[in-house]
């Protein structure tokens, strides 16, 4: 008998664990905030477009460098990537000062990051400025919150 | 507080135990935006799996209050199955990421991944391998000792290297209250590692038994004598088990669970009866007198003396399965106790049937009714012959009063066909007890 509770309590007890993933999961959802990326707080003014527009060849150049260094692994931006911290509408919310001090977790960016990622972000202080510029500049001109 | 009542606080206590994690992330006390159901139910479940695998540790640490309500052997059973589910969870939060959020997760090659990224991938693997080894010990030929010591290494790698992958990826731990719970809980973890395999092990040194008796037994057993070095030696009810380690350090972890198959009113003196069978059992026919033993124990719930209002008893055993009961059989020889008594016992031969010779001199003194089955009988044998079965058990039991306690201990094949008679023959689930004995 005592087997058989055993089996059940275990079956019973994982259930509940699935249970309570699935509670904390629709909790998680529940507040649509999800534009709101974890790590970059929305300004309290919306950031002016820039006054030149960004060069032709900076957009492709920078999405290539967003996705060769593995940016998508924590953020999504234009439907791809990880979800956790969004980034449709960055450029919209922030300056391209201000990413620029969250892409390499300057001294203001770290107080609002997590130990961990501003050790994996301090790794982009080492990227070449003309890389770094371009992912800049990719990121500012994402303006909508939509993905576009 | 009753057994019963017990059993159900320590049950409740682990649930909780294990649901913290998530009823925290889930409480509102870590408000981080969502990314996405399924996402975040991978999340969950990860974190989940974590209390699951985490929990393991404090079921087979051997916490005596905590398992006797149980039983060691049952818990063993929850624990193989508790590992396996939460393998199932882990499998699952890494494949809803592999399918749903594949940029999510970071390159396969270690060179090119984040270190806790790896973890998290190695971390299954330990797992996986560690839950194969000991499901599959014996197809796989994989030697007991050894086996014993790779399950608890890697299980405390799998164990560390889930925690770095949760603190490196730092979204949910890097808030404060799920940080501090796992902190909490990677502490609980490193005390329980090192009670179980450096504190307890210390504290044995102190109560050390000496090997007063060896003697070759029927159907290759030995009967090994103990007796206590310098203390008084621990008191245990018939039936349980003690892990058992001769002449070696018990820091080395070279130990092994056997059935006390002796007298429970002897003082200080401990009895096993063991068979030859793996690669340990196989050389106690050499145990040299004098041979120094320690003794983690007893442990189980096996035993006539949690049920002092049963009317009789009723025993079933195959092979070396005796020892056990033996020892509550000489323990109420001992007592005087009169009470009807049943034993269907299967052997394969009268020459190797353990403690046959002590088993008759036991029908002596108690009112017990003994039924040798023999696999194969000798010329002129009179008795049963074959594998008990349940016309056989069934006949036993209508000797005995309604309400009997019924004791199994041996083969899986005899005890699942001795499970399933005694309930053909109404005997409520609660009067069936088993030793298992599978301690993987």
């Amino acid at each position: 008998m005592s087997e058989l509770l055993a089996k059940a309590f275990a079956v019973g007890l994982t259930v509940l664990v699935v249970g309570l993933a699935g509670v904390f999961a629709i909790r998680q959802n529940m507040e649509d905030g999800r534009e709101v990326s974890a790590e970059a707080p929305v300004s309290t003014e919306a950031v002016p477009p820039p006054s030149t527009p960004p060069s032709s060849e900076a957009l492709p150049r920078g999405r290539a460098v967003f996705e060769e260094q593995g940016c998508t692994r924590c953020h999504r931006l234009a439907g791809v990537g990880n979800p956790r911290s969004p980034l449709d509408g960055v450029g919209a919310r922030l300056s391209a000062d201000r990413i620029r001090g969250f892409v390499i977790a300057d001294e203001q960016a770290a107080a609002a990051l997590s130990r961990s990622v501003v050790r994996a972000k301090e790794a982009y202080r080492a990227l070449p400025s003309a890389d770094l510029d371009a992912l800049v500049t990719y990121l500012a001109a994402s303006r909508n919150a939509g993905g576009s | 507080m009753k057994t019963h009542s017990r059993g159900v606080a320590w049950s409740l206590a682990y649930t909780a135990l294990v649901a913290t994690p998530l009823i925290v992330l889930g409480s509102g006390l870590v408000s981080l935006p969502g990314s996405g159901w399924w996402f975040d139910f991978s999340m969950g479940l990860g974190f989940g799996a974590l209390a699951l695998m985490g929990g393991q540790f404090l079921l087979t640490a051997r916490f005596r209050r905590a398992t006797a309500p149980f039983g060691m052997d049952v818990l063993y059973v929850l624990h193989r199955w508790l590992a396996v589910l939460g393998l199932v969870l882990v499998v699952a939060h890494y494949l809803i990421l592999r399918f749903g959020y594949p940029a999510a997760l970071a390159p396969g090659s270690p060179l090119d991944a984040p270190l806790y990224m790896s973890a998290g991938r190695a971390s299954l693997a330990a797992f996986g391998v560690v839950i194969a080894s000991s499901l599959w010990r014996r197809p796989l030929g994989i030697g007991y000792d050894g086996w014993r010591i790779a399950h608890a290494v890697l299980a405390v790698v799998g164990m560390t290297l889930a925690l770095v992958h949760v603190f490196g990826a730092g979204y949910y731990s890097g808030v404060f209250w799920t940080r501090s719970m796992l902190e909490l809980f990677l502490g609980s973890l490193v005390t329980v590692v090192l009670y179980m395999r450096i504190a307890k092990p210390i504290l044995a040194t102190a109560r050390p038994y000496k090997v007063a008796d060896i003697r070759e037994g029927r159907g290759r057993t030995w009967t090994l004598k103990l007796e206590p070095d310098g203390h008084p030696g621990l008191r245990f009810a018939p039936g349980p088990f003690a892990w058992l380690s001769l002449g070696r350090s018990p820091i080395e972890a070279r130990e092994h669970p056997f059935s006390f198959s002796g007298d429970a009113e002897a003082e200080g003196v401990l009895e096993f009866t063991i068979k030859e069978l793996g690669d340990f059992t196989s050389t106690i026919g050499a145990t040299q007198v004098g041979t120094v033993a320690y003794v983690d124990g007893p442990h189980g719930v096996f035993t006539v003396d949690r049920h002092p209002d049963a009317p009789g008893f009723m025993f079933i055993a195959g092979g070396v399965g005796i020892a056990p009961i033996a020892s509550m059989l000489t323990t109420l020889a001992t007592r005087a106790d009169r009470r009807p008594i049943a034993l269907v016992y299967g052997t394969r031969s009268w020459e190797a049937t353990p403690l046959r010779e002590e088993l008759a001199e036991l029908e002596k003194v108690l009112d017990l009714r003994l039924v040798h089955v023999l696999e194969e009988p000798h010329e002129g044998w009179r008795g049963e012959t074959g594998w008990p079965d349940p016309e056989l058990i069934g006949a036993a039991l209508t000797g005995l009063p309604e309400g009997v306690q019924c004791f199994m201990c041996g083969p899986e094949p005899l005890t699942d066909m001795a499970q399933a008679a005694l309930r053909a023959n109404d005997v409520p689930l609660r009067h069936i007890h088993l030793e298992l004995f599978e301690m993987a």
